[in-house]
């Protein structure tokens, strides 16, 4: 016998919270690291490259240079 | 066309969540395993509906505070999914969750109280001593009685006395949490038990 569980059990079936409220808040925040990270891939080896133009480098070998259109060669 | 191993395994974890027969029988670790290939929101749903109360009652009964209490469920959870990567399955996902739970919520009383005085918490080392309050005795207490005593006494001895009754949570996890040697849990345990026993013999003029 556990009556540390059993209060446990008890408050679980009487809680009451703005579950919904708060899953939303979660998931918009998930969605808000997201835009962020996504916008980071994209944007951070552009600007590197600028860095690596200005500095008189050349980013071209890192770019990768694909075919205008699909199964045709570059 | 011949499918490498490594695909086929894939293939067999993704293909509740492709079906749409992801069920509430499923494992923690297998949802856990799903959402991190997947990202899918509703394996998310499935968790946040297995812990969501619990986590909110402990955040509730540490933090004291409804608004309080909602507002750190969503950082934790937040904070689960943010690390779930890092979840390395070594311990269960429940007690892994409420390790961030209890750690929140201290962190968060920490900050608020900015003790000055010299505590517990700020003795190093310390001697293991015979812990002399029968746990049968504590775990048998009356459940009405149990909830008023536990709202009296200090949060912190609250804390550890649900991680390790409740919670089931061992020396060594409690030791992490609390960022503590086991003797000091050892230690910090029996005085829990002890402030338990005073506070409940205060209110009901009885032993329990």
């Amino acid at each position: 016998m556990n009556n540390f569980k059993e209060l446990q059990k008890i408050q679980v079936d009487k809680v009451e919270f703005r579950s919904s409220r708060i899953k939303s808040g979660i998931t918009s925040s998930m969605g808000a690291f997201s835009f962020v990270g996504n916008m980071l891939d994209h944007f951070i080896p552009k600007v590197l490259g600028i860095f690596v133009n200005m500095a008189g480098g050349d980013d071209s070998k890192t770019t990768i240079r694909r075919p205008k259109y699909p199964n045709t060669p570059g | 066309m011949l499918l490498q191993p490594k695909t086929i395994l894939l293939i067999n974890l993704l293909n509740p969540v492709i079906s749409g027969s992801v069920s509430s029988s499923q494992s923690d670790d297998e949802i856990v395993d799903m959402y991190i290939a997947t990202q899918s929101p509703h394996l998310f749903d499935i968790l946040y509906e297995r812990y969501s109360k619990k986590v909110f009652i402990k955040c509730n009964s540490l933090l004291r505070n409804q608004a309080k209490a909602e507002d750190a469920m969503q950082e934790i959870f937040i904070k689960v999914l943010l690390n779930l990567i890092k979840f390395n399955k070594k311990a269960k996902f429940s007690t892994w969750l409420y390790s961030i739970t209890y750690n929140y919520c201290i962190d968060s009383i920490r900050k608020d109280k900015k003790r000055k005085s010299v505590s517990v918490d700020d003795v190093g080392e310390l001697e293991e001593v015979p812990d002399t309050i029968d746990d049968k005795r504590l775990l048998e207490t009356n459940i009405v009685r149990l909830k008023a005593v536990l709202d009296v006494i200090p949060v912190e001895d609250k804390a550890i006395l649900l991680m390790k009754y409740q919670d089931d949570m061992s020396i060594r996890d409690i030791g992490k949490i609390l960022s503590k040697s086991e003797s000091a849990v050892k230690m910090k345990i029996k005085r829990a038990k002890e402030k338990f026993v005073k506070q409940y013999s205060n209110i009901y003029q009885d032993a329990i």
